[in-house]
């Protein structure tokens, strides 16, 4: 993992300062809410529905055993006991008081955690695969570049004010699992005709009240040239984006109307007369950051290891049931990538106990080297564990209630806080991802891989358009109703969801979600998915199985 | 301003609606549309209810209601920095057989807490 350096450390100390003494100002009413509002939400901290909500940054989702201990310290002594991981690999607490928020800060600063930049028309937390440096089909591990554009983006004078809020991800495997697409700006590692490893460049996708599938923007980039590119894309994104109209300020709007070429073109233009000199990045720079993530110390493989790990498939059916759906191959031999599900059923999806924090935390240094993903599904991948252990993993999870066996399956759910929670929904998430999730675990090994997500509101925190199954909670006259959408898809083969029809009442979600499983189940071919069933026989089906005959 | 004060305990509740100084709950129709004015309490973000007076509650019964929601933000509003109250407005109440509730779903949220 990156550790923070004396750079890092002294800025953190100097913005808890600042930030202590601005809470200090407001609460003795020398500033207005117009004047801190912007200031604490520089901060990370939201006023919600119930109480402050305080977004902390995961860089690239990854977490140490320190970094895990001091969220279970933040949910014990400062919120209700547990948080909630984010769609954005982040970590938010929706009971938090503003006069205890410095000492959050000050405690974050102490294991190098802030919540900087995790709101405001800035760059956001680079998110990555859970599964970097450890795939079996990756290029090269997308981390240390996550952690450049990190450090590139942290305090960016020029891009503090940016038209609208600023995402980025990066991905190295041909499998996606970190939503490139949907991303302002995507980053695949690739590697050219020539051999060399470089970028691939996307731009322009997006969820939210207009949901688009990123464009490429440029096929292979030098790594040399990746902090220079983006620089040029985002100065002609500052320049260009609009700022008199929220609806229209993200760059995917700017892409759209001025169309991917012409978009090119004004970055080339940009990134020509740029001195690309101090961006430039250098081996021995990208070498000292590469050293960070270098791999750990894999133990050979035990004669007997196999051995251990396959009586207890045998002897022991859930655990076989996890091995299946949990468990991931990892490109070292005798080692595993396991995930935890943050979806036992009739829970808020991606919460957890701050004693399960400090379970993790535990694991993650018995069964591991002292690290642990978030994902973006809102679960936590433990990137290294012998498969030798997994059994005994296994059991210290199930003991604490997090062995659910579920990983891609269909009540593995994704949902936002909802109306529960956010000012900005008009729909609850959370019930209606416990319901669902129950009502489906009967089938849902039938039913196979299935990406169903919830959004309570159009700005779409639930990912509900590129859900296999997508739900939008919407209000029609104080009422919720949901909106649900078929065939969209949030890996390499990225699709918007179609709408099936009118919205249904919440009584009726789960009905709709059955009768579109059943033509999926019905219809599929071999090996396909439900997006790949839907592109092939086309929405009426599915429409029709719901709303009959039209 | 003339307001009137939902007195009870607990929630849902049953409330009587008094003005100030009116020792016998006064007739309030059905029809007649009501408003009380909700906000977040600075220190800690909680739901307040206005309670008359410069004071905030976090119970809803004790909210003070009016027909003139208006006039009873103004009165909410009132006051020497740093205003408790954060973000205040105004909210639609209803009342059925002595009981009152916020209108809304968001609204129920906010004063009852979370559903899930």
């Amino acid at each position: 993992m990156y550790r923070y350096d004396e750079f890092d450390r002294r800025f953190l100390d100097e913005r808890v300062a600042q930030y202590r003494d601005q809470v200090r100002r407001r609460l003795a009413g020398q500033l207005s809410e117009e004047e801190f509002r912007p200031l604490r939400l520089r901060n990370g901290l939201y006023l919600q529905l119930h109480a402050y909500m305080y977004r902390i940054a995961i860089p690239y989702g990854t977490l140490s055993p320190a970094q895990l201990r001091m969220l279970g310290h933040v949910a014990r002594k400062y919120d209700r006991g547990y948080g909630h991981f984010t769609t954005r690999q982040n970590m938010q607490f929706n009971w938090i008081k503003l006069d205890e928020s410095p000492d959050i800060m000050a405690d974050l600063a102490s294991v190098e955690m802030h919540s900087i930049q995790t709101s405001g028309n800035c760059i956001r937390n680079t998110t990555s695969d859970p599964f970097a440096g450890v795939a079996d089909d990756e290029i090269e591990d997308p981390r240390p570049y996550c952690e450049i554009i990190r450090q590139w983006s942290t305090l960016h004078p020029e891009f503090s004010w940016l038209p609208r809020k600023f995402k980025i991800a990066v991905s190295a495997s041909k499998k996606d699992r970190a939503a490139v697409h949907v991303h302002d700006i995507g980053l695949y590692l690739v590697r050219n005709a020539e051999g060399e490893v470089g970028f691939q460049v996307l731009i322009g996708g997006g969820l939210g009240r207009t949901p688009i599938m990123a464009k490429v923007l440029r096929e292979f980039l030098p790594k040399k040239d990746l902090l220079s590119y983006l620089e040029a894309a985002l100065r002609v994104y500052n320049e260009y984006g609009r700022r008199d109209n929220i609806y229209k300020a993200r760059i995917k709007i700017l892409v759209q109307s001025l169309g991917i070429d012409k978009m090119r073109e004004a970055v080339d233009a940009e990134w020509a007369k740029m001195d690309h000199t101090p961006l430039d990045l250098d081996n021995e720079t990208v070498r000292a950051i590469i050293a960070h993530f270098a791999p750990p110390a894999y133990a050979a493989v035990g004669k007997d290891d196999d051995a251990v790990f396959q009586a207890a498939v045998a002897s022991d059916r859930k655990f076989a049931r996890w091995m299946k759906y949990n468990v991931a191959h990892h490109k070292q031999p005798g080692y595993a990538i396991a995930t935890v599900s943050l979806k036992p059923l009739g829970t808020p999806p991606g919460d957890i106990t701050a004693e399960q924090l400090d379970l993790l935390a535990e694991l993650s240094e018995t069964y591991g080297f002292g690290e642990v993903r978030v994902t973006h599904e809102q679960n936590v991948v433990f990137p290294d564990v012998r498969r030798s252990d997994l059994p005994a993993f296994y059991n210290a999870l199930a003991a604490a209630g997090l062995g659910t066996a579920n990983i891609g399956l269909a009540s593995d759910i994704i949902a936002c806080p909802g109306l529960d929670y956010c000012t900005l929904a008009n729909a609850r998430s959370i019930p209606v991802a416990e319901k669902l999730g129950e009502h489906l675990a009967d089938r849902e090994e039938e039913v196979g891989p299935m990406k169903i997500k919830i959004s309570g509101c159009i700005n779409a925190c639930g990912h509900h358009h590129v859900g296999h199954i997508g739900i939008l909670g919407v209000d029609k006259n104080g009422e919720e109703f949901y909106q649900i959408t078929v065939g969209g898809s949030a890996d390499e083969q990225s699709a918007v969801g179609g709408i099936v029809g009118r919205a249904v009442s919440s009584d009726q979600v789960n009905d709709a979600v059955d009768k579109l499983l059943d033509v999926y189940v019905r219809m599929r071919c071999e090996g396909e998915d439900l997006p790949a069933t839907y592109r092939r026989v086309g929405p009426e089906p599915f429409k029709e199985a719901v709303y009959g005959a039209h | 301003m003339v307001y009137r004060t939902a007195t009870g305990a607990g929630l849902p509740g049953q409330f009587t609606i008094r003005a100030p100084n009116e020792s016998e709950p006064s007739a309030v129709t059905t029809e007649t549309k009501l408003y009380a004015i909700t906000a977040s309490r600075l220190r800690d973000g909680a739901v307040i209810y206005f309670a008359g007076k410069q004071t905030w509650s976090v119970k809803f019964a004790d909210s003070a209601i009016a027909p003139d929601g208006d006039a009873l933000l103004a009165e909410a509003a009132a006051g020497p920095p740093p205003l408790e109250a954060v973000g205040a407005y105004v909210i639609e109440v209803t009342q059925a057989e002595g009981i009152i509730r916020p209108v809304g779903l968001r609204e129920e949220i906010r004063a009852f807490g979370p559903t899930a």
